[in-house]
């Protein structure tokens, strides 16, 4: 009896003690699990903010009458923050290895992005959407139009397809990349450690890599973050890359990157680097409605002087629309008797003029040479330059655009429909076209264009301002 | 009596063995309680930039919506814009450009304290989420940042030329109203507005002069950098800023400017 007793009541004790130990260790993993759920956000909001601030670097910076919107910054080789002043020669023939480095948190004026498992980000920038320091002096630099700007970066899915192919027109132009946990990176000569600590005398107190070149330095060679596939069917390893842009080189362009998690023989993980990429259908679409607002506020500004009477330049007719289709023309504008403007904000020689009246450095539009005057007001200065207020010369970001740029101006004004042909907005006197091509019916409701279709696919290859 | 030796070692083997089981349990608890509490904490850190980068979303979504940054609340304003008293939407006059908090009733956050103000993850009411935004003047046009439509009349160009909104720095010294000081201190000079948690500590007064100080001195220069349990100079602030250019972006797309 008492022996029964006894046991009973110490199998009970423990089968409780056992349970709790069961439920404790439950609520623990669950916690765990929640937290890795956490660590996969962390790494894919750090992504998404670099993809932002990159794409309204490449947009929505200031820009003057030589060089417009589309250029991305350098990445940082040593590890300040800070994008390099050069990453290489137009074509990329040099400096392939400057292209591939840290976010310049610095210069996108960004926090300091880290990924889950606490690393800074990497970025690699096309040679095609790097900026140059001389690059208002030469055209194919200037030239960031939909046929030019094309992206360089080959980019392989985990399971080793290419989705962004850099030899062909669909390459990308930057990538971002969270390097996360070292792991034993696969070389050709075997399997290396990746180290992450700065050897003594390799970088000074705030851990910049003072090392030439900065790759030396443990903390900024990209083969101690960035990972490579085994061979066969993914040849690929994210710590080099090419993107040439010239017709010869662009073969080389298949090597790129690889999105993680890739598998080696074994089950282990080969690469566990995670790719963000900002396409040229993140840019681009975006570039040209950048192009549109900035003509359109040169038109604006133009319609709204008092001699133009809130009349606009006339149209150069194309694309068979009529008369009040066509291109922008260059100055002198054709005004014939009418009283208007020759140049985009005045005529030239005349003088005393309305001082208020005219632009400053900063507000002109920026199709045009620009006065010196700074502002915010326009003070009477000796050295405005004779052109002021013609449209700008080659090589400038205008003459590129100029072919793409459309405008219409129908007597009665322009409607605004949406794709079913519903009304998607007050009439409006005007409206700049952004096209690749001469705008067809998906942009055009009608022959003359009086009609146009808004509220389209963001990423459609066409963009429109409107002019009231 | 052959059964009663047997019964009593039975009894013996039993306590021993709930001994050991009772120790094994005790060293397993201690050690599940330590990553437990750490967990939490880290988990309370996680969910506080979670509560950040969702009030940054918003606090863009406004510019996007309304042409302007929202202004900071006051301590009394119960989670709504405090502006000055002259002040509105249309001029911009913020009663605190930099030592204010973030209005989470004007923005329709959630939750909310019962006074209407975002609290991180610590929850005390020291710990409300602070808000930061620049008050300055741009090309002339004065408060452009929270004056509706202020940064379409400042243009753009300008608000890309102007050098200096917000400082971010990475330590307090040297930091003052005007600066970062050595320019290797500067994080950056051109946030538009700062988003500040005072973290575990937030429900103490910080050390005169140390950074988690400079934090809440309310000129417009804010200090970030890693974690830090130093007795002396203890930091686990967490900040978050925005440039003014991803401003504008989120306003360009909303076809707010230029």
């Amino acid at each position: 009896m008492s022996r029964m007793r006894g046991s009973h009541g110490a199998a009970l004790l423990l089968a409780v003690l056992l349970l709790a130990c069961i439920a404790a260790s439950f609520a623990a993993l669950a916690l765990a699990g929640r937290l890795s759920v956490a660590r996969g956000r962390a790494t894919e909001r750090a992504l998404a903010q670099a993809r932002e601030a990159l794409i309204a670097y490449a947009v929505d910076r200031p820009i003057n009458a030589a060089v417009g919107p589309g250029y991305l910054p350098c990445p940082d080789l040593d590890g300040d923050g800070w994008a390099e002043s050069t990453c290489g020669s137009l074509d990329g023939a040099t400096g392939q290895a400057a292209r591939l480095g840290l976010l310049p948190w610095k210069t996108l004026g960004l926090p300091e992005l880290r990924d889950a498992t606490g690393e800074r980000l990497w970025y690699a920038v096309s040679t095609k959407y790097k900026g140059l320091l001389n690059c208002a002096e030469s055209l194919p630099c200037v030239d960031m139009t939909p046929a030019q700007a094309l992206g360089t970066i080959t980019v392989r899915s985990s399971r080793g397809e290419v989705i962004h192919d850099g030899t062909a027109a669909s390459g990308v132009a930057a990538v971002v990349i969270a390097p996360g946990d070292p792991l034993a990176r696969l070389e050709a000569a075997g399997e290396r450690l990746q180290s992450r600590r700065c050897a003594p005398g390799d970088c000074d107190g705030l851990g910049v890599c003072i090392t030439v070149p900065p790759q030396l330095a443990a903390p900024c060679d990209p083969r101690n973050y960035l990972d490579r596939a085994p061979g066969g069917a993914f040849p690929e390893d994210n710590a080099d890359f090419v993107d040439r842009s010239d017709a010869a080189g662009r073969a080389r362009n298949a090597n790129g990157f690889i999105m993680g998690p890739v598998m080696a023989d074994g089950g282990r993980i080969a690469v566990n680097d995670r790719v963000a990429v900002v396409a040229y259908d993140d840019i681009m679409p975006r570039v040209m409605a950048r192009i549109a607002l900035e003509v359109a506020q040169c038109a604006r500004f133009y319609a709204g002087r008092s001699e133009n009477g809130g009349r606009f330049p006339a149209p150069a007719p194309t694309c068979a629309r009529g008369e009040r289709f066509g291109t922008l023309p260059d100055t002198p504008f054709d005004v014939g008797g009418t009283g208007m403007l020759a140049r985009w904000w005045r005529d030239f020689p005349r003088a005393p003029e309305d001082l208020a009246q005219l632009p400053t450095h900063d507000d002109a539009c920026r199709l045009a040479v620009a006065p010196d005057d700074p502002g915010p007001v326009r003070t009477w200065a000796g050295g405005i330059p004779s052109s002021e207020g013609e449209t700008a010369p080659a090589p400038s970001w205008w003459r590129a655009w100029k072919p793409l740029v459309f405008v219409t101006l129908p007597a009665g004004g322009v409607s605004l429909v949406d794709a079913e042909g519903h009304v998607a907005g007050e009439p409006q006197a005007a409206a700049v076209i952004v096209a690749s091509a001469c705008p067809g019916a998906d942009v055009c409701g009608d022959d003359a264009c009086t009609r146009l279709i808004v509220g389209g696919n963001p990423h459609d290859l066409h963009a429109i301002a409107t002019l009231h | 009596m052959p059964s009663r030796p047997s019964t009593e070692r039975t009894h013996g083997y039993s306590l021993l063995e709930l001994a050991l089981v009772l120790l094994v349990l005790a060293v397993l608890a201690s050690g599940l309680a330590m990553p437990l509490a750490a967990q939490v904490a880290q988990k309370r850190g996680e969910e506080t930039r979670r509560r950040l980068d969702e009030a940054r979303d918003v606090v863009l979504a406004f510019a996007a919506t309304h042409g302007r940054l929202p202004c900071p609340a006051s301590d009394a304003s119960r989670g709504e814009e405090s502006f000055e008293a002259a002040g509105d939407a249309s001029n911009g006059r913020c009663a605190h450009f930099t030592d204010g908090f973030l209005p989470g009733a004007a923005l329709g956050l959630s939750p909310l304290d019962a006074e209407g103000y975002v609290r991180d993850a610590w929850d005390s009411p020291r710990n409300r989420i602070r808000y930061a935004v620049y008050g300055g003047t741009v090309n002339a046009v004065a408060q452009a940042l929270t004056r509706t439509n202020g940064m379409q009349a400042a243009t753009l160009p300008a608000l890309g030329a102007q050098s200096r909104y917000l400082f971010v720095c990475a330590s307090a010294a040297g930091a003052t109203a005007g600066g970062c000081g050595p320019a290797a201190n500067q994080l950056t000079r051109r946030a538009a507005f700062v988003l500040l948690s005072t973290g575990a500590n937030g429900a103490l007064v910080p050390a005169a002069g140390g950074d988690e100080a400079r934090n809440l001195e309310g000129d417009g220069t804010f200090v970030t950098h890693d974690a830090s349990g130093d007795p002396a100079r203890p930091f686990d602030d967490v900040v978050q800023w925005v440039p003014v250019h991803l401003v504008v972006h989120r306003l360009i797309t909303a076809g707010r400017l230029p």
